[in-house]
């Protein structure tokens, strides 16, 4: 157990929601995440330096998308952080442990579709998904089912964007292997089998998260200004917009040398514009 | 590569849509409702998604000819647009279309009976008015043939209304739908041209400016018409030498009777669209320039415009007649 972090020093990069305790098993071993605490209301477990955190949810839709939410809560997650949801699932043929990448999940019971996750077609299988209330016992279409994924990706997207959203499934039982025979030991390997493939996905992943951590990243700098003088809401944003394009145009230039001569907000941004004008004459596109 | 076919299951039986998921058979396809439910969703990332587009086979119900915007045209009285695939294959950083859909994902409109009817209706309703129709708006007119097949259907079409022109604009060097057949005189293939150095940086994924010249001066000499798009011109240090220099490099070596048309236009947004690009590419140099935003239209401002497109006519002018060269300001 450790102790419950300041949720300013945990830097995520990874939300993992699993519905059971043997499908989150292999991935607290994988990625040495330890419990944060026994007073919570979903069991949480988080690596703080390599930025992953998971959350067991429950069976079913509405736990999925509570537990994600819960997590959300719990950490103030950042809106570059990926949300990924990994489990078993149904599938109308074998092999039992196949890795999907479900691309598009469909609630056949309020017939949404979503379409989650930036596309790993070149180191995974993708395939649609169905999330039902019950266990699916027919395998009536050639795709996979689930109980928690759509409930999952309507809520993850709102904290994230849609293309760091993802689905995983490892098909646990099929017509000739039905989902009565299986058990906690068979979930759990069926992930550890699939752990270097994961591995790769996480790769991939975290590139993007990083990608997309630099997009929307605003130094620390500016938050000194902000701190310093009175912006309005509007000065703030104007400000901001101003400092990308300095600090794009002159990515060694110092901003403090740049705003000595300021003593307000709107003379600040006028510092900033001025000197992105002189450059004009100059300018190079690279 | 597409490596994932999204089809409305109303087109699934379609021609078109049969032959291009024949076409990229290494695709794995998924059937869906409709386009708008994958394509208009909120919060994609254009950013991530445009690194692996899918591509979406739809079908196009209405507002299949559009007035094109005024400023656009050459200089038929009637000039309309028609756009039967949304997005690019290239990511040119300055195009509009990143920030006019919230997906990268490609929609292709497989219906083009209805598009061709469509235009057909337009033509006999404006009856002996001068017409031009653009293709490429929404798209490149041309590099994505090989897999649509549009193009070709598109000359096709256009051979039976010859007094009406017909513009495919593009960056494409996929030029065989075109040097394969004998060409026809209403059709203007018009290239999107830039400095080398300049396309360089800012044409991501599109052929290089020598390529493109190549292929667009081998057209004329096979006797079609090409135009020449300078649009948007690209501000930067030492711009004049550079448009100067392409000018020349194109004009050397080009019947000059089978130029249709120069065009040049500023860089220039809407307000909100520039403001999602730049959100989009918050590094990107091109967009750290300190633009000016006046009347809702985000530009290099009037000064720089005016150079610049003083500046491009006077250097036409050396090659070409003045009725050859418009100013496009949309």
């Amino acid at each position: 157990m450790i102790e419950l972090p300041d949720i300013r020093d945990v830097d995520l990069k990874i939300c993992w929601v699993i519905a059971l305790e043997p499908e989150a098993k292999p991935l607290i071993d994988l990625f040495d995440l330890h419990p944060l605490s026994n007073n919570l209301n979903f069991p949480v477990y988080i690596n703080p330096k390599s930025g992953h955190a998971l959350v067991i949810s429950g069976i079913g839709s509405s736990k999925a998308a509570a537990a994600a939410t819960y997590l959300k809560m719990l950490f103030n997650v950042q809106r570059y952080v990926a949300w990924i949801n990994i489990g078993i699932a149904g599938f109308c043929e074998e092999p039992i442990g196949q890795l999907f990448q479900a691309i598009k999940v469909h609630d056949t019971a309020r017939k949404t579709s979503y379409f989650p996750g930036f596309r790993l077609s070149k180191i995974v299988k993708c395939q649609t998904l169905h999330t039902v209330a019950q266990p699916e016992t027919k395998y009536s279409e050639a795709v996979l089912f689930d109980m928690e994924a759509s409930g999952f990706c309507e809520i993850a997207s709102m904290f994230s964007c849609n293309e760091l959203v993802f689905v995983l499934k490892i098909v646990s039982d099929t017509p000739k292997s039905p989902v009565s025979l299986v058990s906690r030991e068979a979930i759990t390997q069926l992930i550890y089998q699939n752990k270097n493939k994961l591995r790769g996905i996480i790769s991939r992943i975290e590139k993007l998260v990083n990608d997309e951590k630099k997009r929307l990243h605003v130094p620390e700098e500016v938050y000194q200004y902000f701190e310093r003088y009175h912006f309005t809401q509007s000065n703030r944003y104007r400000f901001l917009q101003a400092y990308k394009k300095w600090k794009s145009a002159f990515p060694d230039g110092k901003l403090a040398r740049t705003l000595a001569a300021g003593n307000s907000a709107s003379e600040l941004i006028s510092n900033l514009e001025s000197e992105l004008f002189l450059a004009v004459k100059d300018w190079k596109l690279k | 590569m597409i490596d994932s076919i999204f089809v409305e299951r109303e087109v699934l039986d379609h021609p078109v849509a049969q032959e291009i998921c024949k076409r990229l058979k290494h695709a794995d396809i998924f059937e869906i409702e409709r386009y708008q439910e994958m394509f208009n969703r909120r919060k994609q990332n254009f950013r991530i998604q445009k690194q692996n587009p899918a591509l979406i086979l739809a079908k196009k119900h209405d507002n299949f000819v559009l007035p094109a915007p005024s400023g656009f045209g050459i200089d038929a009285q009637k000039n309309y647009y028609f756009s039967h695939m949304y997005n690019c294959i290239y990511d040119c950083r300055y195009c509009f279309l990143q920030g006019m859909y919230s997906s990268a994902n490609y929609v292709l409109f497989v219906n083009y009976e209805d598009f061709f009817k469509a235009i057909s209706d337009t033509i006999f309703e404006n009856n002996n008015k001068s017409m031009t129709f653009f293709s490429g708006y929404d798209c490149d007119s041309l590099a994505f043939e090989k897999i649509t097949g549009f193009a070709e259907k598109a000359l096709e079409f256009f051979t039976n209304f010859s007094s009406v022109e017909l513009e495919l604009r593009t960056k494409s060097i996929v030029s065989d739908t075109l040097l394969n057949r004998s060409p026809i005189s209403n059709c203007v293939v018009a290239y999107s041209l830039a400095p080398s150095n300049v396309a360089a940086i800012l044409d991501n994924k599109a052929p290089s400016i020598d390529r493109r010249i190549n292929v667009l001066q081998k057209l004329a000499k096979n006797g079609w018409s090409v135009g020449l798009r300078f649009d948007p011109l690209i501000y930067c240090s030492g711009w004049e030498k550079l448009y100067s220099e392409l000018i020349h490099k194109i004009f050397n070596d080009i019947n000059i009777e089978q130029v249709h048309s120069v065009s040049h236009g500023p860089l220039r947004y809407p307000k909100e669209m520039y403001k999602k690009i730049t959100s989009l590419y918050p590094d990107d140099k091109l967009f750290s320039f300190p633009m000016e935003a006046k009347d809702g239209i985000v530009s290099y401002g009037k000064e720089i415009e005016e150079e610049m497109s003083s500046f491009l006519q006077f250097e036409l002018e050396k090659y070409t007649t003045r009725n050859k060269i418009f100013r496009c300001l949309v």
